[in-house]
């Protein structure tokens, strides 16, 4: 809920469902989502860019929602953890997180598997050393690095395999 | 934070007219550096001036002089990633990627890192003493947890040390910077745009307030696609560096033909000093001439407590780099 | 019987690993209880050490559109005087009430509460409160000359802070090897992802409160204390917790202050707190300053041993970092000496750390072992088998399942100890290379547990206990517990948690979870199964003695099945049963035994050092753990993981510094207190030698949270030491205490 006199109209997508809302010019993105919108699989771990918890994808790209003015995103896509998959449909990743059990209390998780997704597309190599730098922006304090490391190369190597089929 | 009110900008002129009417106005790009200080109330402008929508800045030109025109707009990943920069200025990409995380430089503007803050511990904390916070309260600095804090340009008011990757390259690189204000164009070199603290460490930089930054050239420099960036911090990654090193070497048989150095996380602006690369030009690319321009680069160099230790480790590291150029260049 | 189970000790994946994967996992922030959205409170937090507030400047506050209340102080008593104990119903991390009095006693503490309708105004407005005091002196320096300094007596569990035996200067002045040093470890900041968050809702006397907490049950009885409540009026939910770490053990003032503020209002309040909240808030590890002495003949058997331990409190909370009470039972050694000394400083609370006294005391010892072997010439791995024993040293009893030397020999070929090689000698490439190792023991806790199960009509099992998950696995186990009983799937069992209206369990603390639930998990299970036998027999079955079996929508024992529906015919209840446990082990005041409770460890390490910068990395550390049966192969494993991480993070980078001036933490964010990222971490090798306790409880196990990260300090601390020949007895170490002494 926006309280500033100072109102700001923005449209946006998120998880392809198109948003017109007035908002507070310093409403993150991440409070919007939560507080605005109850959409609370977005996480706030430290609120200044400094645990990645709180990482979204804006127009494709993996982005931290916390310094992310909401009243730039006019326009932008956005997804988040809710647009990926849901309990009885999971998402690939989220399946190989909960096998490789890449998460302890499950916090970081959302960001965890929002950087994982776009660690795919992103042109990092394929190796172990790679993952672990390019995942190096979501903090683990329950320490599941190397069962996230392990979830992200078994979606990796699925992929190659499927493209080469 | 304190309220604002959000002013979009399509045009560059827009945005100087905006600047123009607001004396407490920012532009906000990315906004990762700025967003996060306005949260600690460090930062408190009355309008921000968003420039996202301006045309034309986002991207990279690769010019024929082997040089680059890099938009202010530009992401950090988009440039680091870019064909021509890994290619001819592997130092820049080398740094970028080193520099923060993938979300943090998907969202940080290449003109935005140019005007990033320091990362002192004091400077963001409103409770503790800070001269660049809040000019003649004094510097905690000084005596407080200084191990992160300069060693080279530091006043008696300020010892913070210029945190960013990048331009450390492109300090090493002789790049200019391109700004645009109410006075039209002008072109900045590197060395000038970061200020150092001397008696007024809250001005930082060579910008005026009506001004904005359009474009970061990089000279054609064939040499610089054998060069390098290494970052020495405490954690393999997610952290600003102890000591950075930016090099690009160029040998004619077994001597120095030309060298590029400049040293990150030691100075309170991207270091370099022209006597330690004049030392090794024409001579013997040999570990001891390398270890003699890491002495002549440290030259008047002042330790605080905490961090006398990045003197050594600079130079070990300056020595190093140099080898692996070495061994690259042949 | 446990070990041909089908589920205990199996690498069950997480049942509510779909809600975390998914973002569905409500966790107290999250939770949208009723149609009126919660205001939004911010904390103010006192700005001096000590002395009184005179006032608070609202003006810049009271225009904000959408403020609207600041409590303080001033606004009456909101809150009930908190003692702790109080009436013994709690264990609270501070004896402080909020809003009693203008007193103030450390930087940080909590002074205010602002509440506005949206977040950006509560924030904004909690920034321009102006808050007047009048300081009065403050000791912050450790070593602040009148700071007073108490011996307290007890730790928290009822153990003796101060152990005496036998004749340590007589031992001394005959001994022929001995070694004393000084070691110090930082202050350190549990820093869990999910900040503290307590959203309150109130109808008429009733308070509903969704709080990060480690113990629902205990937070409750806070809640109800502080409000002046009967407990029943209370009801605290925590069905999803972002870690812990000991940070939300015991409870902190800012559950109250939401709960006060939302009965003012007569609204839901939600207060989250800051990441620099999180520092000065809900506790902290202490800095420590442990002076170790150790001697020993020349076969390295120890004659001698003292280990003094100096550390502080806040004037208002009364944790003790208990270092040496490790010291006091693992090597055999009669002339021992064990103190903790505790200086009153005008700092934030200390509170439990993952393994409090345990991770910095072995810091300390296990060093000081290392410094012993070298100073022997004898391999460090030999010292401890020479001084193991089979004896609790502080009481004489038998150790109920003990293999350390096990553990040693299985981490020792793990990592390849035999590769070790003397201090300073190794290298490759540009690398210094070294391997270390420490022993690892947590003790065996277990509280009183009650569990109610439920079957019903189509073949489900319900367990239902108020306990809590805080990344442990403890639905997982919890099903697979009950499954095994009823030699049914884990699949079958729903998992109730996290509400303290549930028959009452510990708190996540102390690795005691698992043991304490598995007792009455068994009895319940024991209970229910009396029950479907008498209601087989009065619905006219004959029965046989063999066990139970729930399978999908039949009963089945013997050659008999009973279609669900026939035993619980239409419009009947499902069938409870409920049981439990009131036994105590590892607390003063437990059960009577002959026996002592202890989980063992061994952790090796190897490190790989620059050898021009002195940059440390882990490439491999292998741990090999006693704890007792495992009943989830895969959280278990995961679990120590999380330890060792966090010994790399307490040996490399963690650190918060205090100002010794003002009070102030001077690093209190993640940017620039440094945990271990992704990065950090390379080859985590763990094994369990998975060897029942049942003595300890009827399914084997004894916990296993806390003793990953215990030694793992040490064991770096000791490669380091071999890869470089740098002793270097503070943590963290970091590059700049390798650099001049590196072997280049």
């Amino acid at each position: 809920m926006a309280a500033s006199a100072n109102q700001l109209r923005i449209n946006l997508a998120i998880n392809d469902t198109v948003h017109g809302l007035d908002i507070d010019p310093r409403t993150t993105l991440l409070d919007l989502l939560r507080e605005t919108l109850d959409l609370t699989g977005t996480k706030k771990g430290c609120n200044h860019g400094q645990c990645g918890a709180c990482t979204v994808h804006v127009n494709g790209q993996r982005v931290l929602s916390c310094l992310t003015l909401a009243a730039l995103c006019d326009g932008v896509q956005v997804r988040t953890i809710e647009g990926i998959g849901t309990p009885d449909d999971l998402h690939p990743m989220q399946d190989a997180f909960i096998a490789h059990d890449g998460f302890q209390c499950g916090y970081c998780t959302s960001g965890q598997i929002m950087s994982a997704l776009a660690v795919l597309e992103e042109p990092w190599g394929p190796d172990a050393a790679a993952i672990k730098e390019a995942m190096s922006g979501n903090i683990c304090r329950c320490g599941a690095y190397p069962n996230i490391v392990a979830a992200v190369q078994e979606v990796r190597k699925g992929l190659e395999v499927d493209r080469n089929a | 934070m304190r309220e604002f009110a959000l002013i979009r900008a399509e045009t560059a002129d827009a945005a100087i007219a905006a600047l123009t009417a607001h004396p407490n106005a920012r532009l906000i790009a990315g906004g990762t550096n700025l967003v996060d200080l306005m949260k600690e109330g460090v930062e408190t402008p009355t309008h921000l001036i968003d420039i996202n929508g301006l045309g034309g800045l986002d991207d990279v030109q690769a010019r024929g002089n082997g040089g680059l025109m890099i938009g202010a707009l530009a992401s950090n990943s988009a440039v680091a990633w870019h064909s021509d920069v890994q290619v001819r200025f592997p130092m820049m990409s080398e740094a970028i990627l080193a520099g923060a995380t993938t979300q943090l430089r998907n969202m940080a503007t290449m003109g935005g890192n140019l005007l990033q803050k320091n990362r002192c511990f004091y400077y963001a904390n409103h409770a503790a003493r800070c001269n660049k916070r809040a000019p003649g309260s004094g510097c905690d600095a000084m005596d407080g947890v200084n191990r992160m804090c300069a060693v080279l340009g530091t006043s008696d008011h300020c010892i913070a040390a210029h945190p960013s990757d990048v331009c450390v390259a492109l300090r090493a690189l002789d790049a200019v910077v391109h700004v645009t204000g109410v006075n039209g164009h002008r072109a900045i070199d590197f060395a000038d745009f970061h200020k150092r603290p001397g008696d007024t460490p809250h001005v930082e930089f060579e910008l005026a307030h009506d001004e904005l930054i359009l474009g970061i050239e990089v000279p054609g420099l064939p040499f610089a696609a054998n060069s390098t960036y290494l970052k020495l911090r405490d954690r393999t990654s997610y952290a600003f560096a102890l000591v950075s090193i930016a090099a690009a070497l160029k040998l004619e048989g077994d001597t120095v033909d030309d060298v590029r150095l400049a040293v990150g996380s030691v100075g309170t602006v991207p270091w370099r000093s022209a006597d330690a690369e004049d030392a090794m030009r024409g001579a013997p690319a040999t570990a001891e001439t390398f270890a003699k321009a890491a002495d002549i680069f440290f030259e008047g160099a002042i330790p605080r407590a905490g961090n006398g230790f990045k003197i050594e480790l600079a130079k070990r590291a300056i020595v190093r780099v140099m080898e692996t150029l070495k061994e690259r260049a042949i | 019987m446990n070990l041909e189970s089908k589920v205990i000790g199996k690498p069950v994946s997480r049942v509510d690993g779909r809600l975390k994967t998914t973002g569905t996992a409500q966790y107290s922030a999250d939770q949208r209880p009723s149609e009126d959205r919660p205001m939004h409170a911010v904390l103010v937090k006192s700005g001096i050490p000590s002395g009184r507030i005179t006032g608070f400047d609202l003006s810049a506050v009271q225009g904000m559109d959408g403020f609207v209340r600041f409590l303080s102080h001033l606004d009456g008593a909101l809150i009930r005087s908190i003692k702790n104990p109080a009436d013994g119903s709690f264990a609270a991390g501070e004896e402080y009430t909020p809003f009693e009095s203008d007193r103030v006693d450390f930087v940080g503490q909590h002074i205010g509460l602002v509440v506005a309708r949206a977040l950006e105004t509560a924030e904004a407005a909690a920034k321009a409160v102006v808050v007047k005091y009048e300081a009065s002196t403050a000791r912050i320096a450790f070593d602040s000359p009148d700071a007073e300094v108490r011996q307290p007596i007890l730790y928290n569990t009822g153990e003796e802070l101060q152990v005496s035996r036998g004749d340590v200067d007589a031992a001394l002045a005959k001994a022929t090897h001995t070694v004393q040093a000084t070691y110090t470890t930082p202050i350190e900041h549990h820093n869990p992802i999910e900040p503290s968050a307590t959203l309150a809702v109130w109808d008429g006397d009733h308070v509903t409160v969704y709080d990060a907490t480690q113990g629902s049950v205990n937070d409750k009885n806070y809640v109800a204390f502080g409000m002046s409540l009967d407990p029943e009026n209370v009801r605290v939910l925590n069905p999803f917790i972002g870690g812990g770490f000991g940070c939300k053990g015991f409870t902190w003032p800012h559950s109250l202050i939401a709960a006060a503020a939302a009965r003012v209002l007569d609204a839901p309040v939600l207060l989250v707190l800051s990441r620099k909240d999180m520092y000065t808030s809900c506790g902290h590890r202490p800095y420590t300053e442990q002076e170790v002495t150790l001697a020993a003949d020349t076969d390295g058997v120890l004659t001698a041993t003292r280990h003094l331990t100096d550390s502080y409190r806040s004037p208002v909370g009364d944790h003790v970092e208990p270092c040496g009470l490790t010291t006091a039972m693992l090597y055999r050694c009669d002339n021992l000496e064990v103190a903790h000394n505790v200086r009153v400083l005008n700092r934030p609370s200390g509170t439990p750390l993952r393994s409090p006294g345990e991770a910095p005391g072995t810091f300390a010892l296990e060093s000081a072992m290392d410094e012993l072997a070298e100073k022997l010439g004898m391999d460090p791995v030999e010292l401890r088998r020479r001084n193991h024993t089979d004896i609790d040293q502080r009481n004489g009893r038998k150790w109920s399942s003990k293999h350390l030397l096990d553990c040693y020999d299985r981490g020792a070929e793990r990592i390849g100890w035999a590769r070790r090689r003397a201090p300073g000698t190794w290298r490759e490439g540009k690398d210094l290379v070294g391997l270390g190792m420490a022993t690892a023991c947590y003790p065996g806790y277990r509280t009183p547990t009650q569990t109610r199960l439920t079957l019903d009509r189509d073949g489900t099992l319900h367990v239902a206990v108020a306990v809590q998950d805080i990344g442990t696995g403890l639905y997982t186990v919890l099903a697979q517990m009950v499954a095994d009983r009823f030699r049914t799937s884990p699949d079958t069992v729903r998992v109730l948690i996290g509400d303290s209206d549930l028959p009452p369990g510990p708190l996540a603390g102390g690795s005691m979870t698992t043991a304490s639930v598995a007792a009455a998990v068994d009895d319940a299970c024991r209970v229910l199964s009396e029950t479907l036998r008498a209601r087989l027999v009065k619905i006219g079955k004959t029965l046989g003695n063999e066990p139970l079996v729930v399978d999908g929508g039949a009963l089945r024992t013997g050659a008999l099945s009973v279609p669900m529906t026939e035993l619980i015919p239409t419009g009947s209840p499902a069938i409870a049963a409920e049981g439990g446990t009131n036994d105590i082990y590892g607390f003063a005041g437990g059960v009577e035994t002959d026996k002592s409770f202890y989980s063992f460890g061994a952790i090796f390490a190897e490190v790989r050092i620059d050898r021009d910068y002195g940059i440390i990395r882990v490439p491999k550390m292998t741990g090999v753990f006693d704890v007792g049966r495992v009943i989830n192969a895969k959280t278990a494993r995961s679990q120590m993981l999380g330890g060792m991480t966090f010994g790399i993070g307490m040996a490399l980078m963690e650190e918060t510094f205090i100002d010794d001036k003002t009070g102030r933490f001077v690093n209190p964010s993640l940017g620039e207190y440094y945990v271990p990222v992704n990065a950090d971490v390379h080859e985590l090798d763990v094994e369990m030698l998975d060897i029942p306790d049942y003595d300890f409880n009827p399914f084997g196990a004894r916990g296993l949270g806390e003793i990953s990260n215990v030694g793992a300090s040490a064991a770096i601390a000791n490669a380091v030491y071999n890869a470089t020949g740098i002793r270097v007895r503070h943590l963290p170490i970091r590059l700049d205490d390798l650099l001049e002494g590196l072997p280049r």
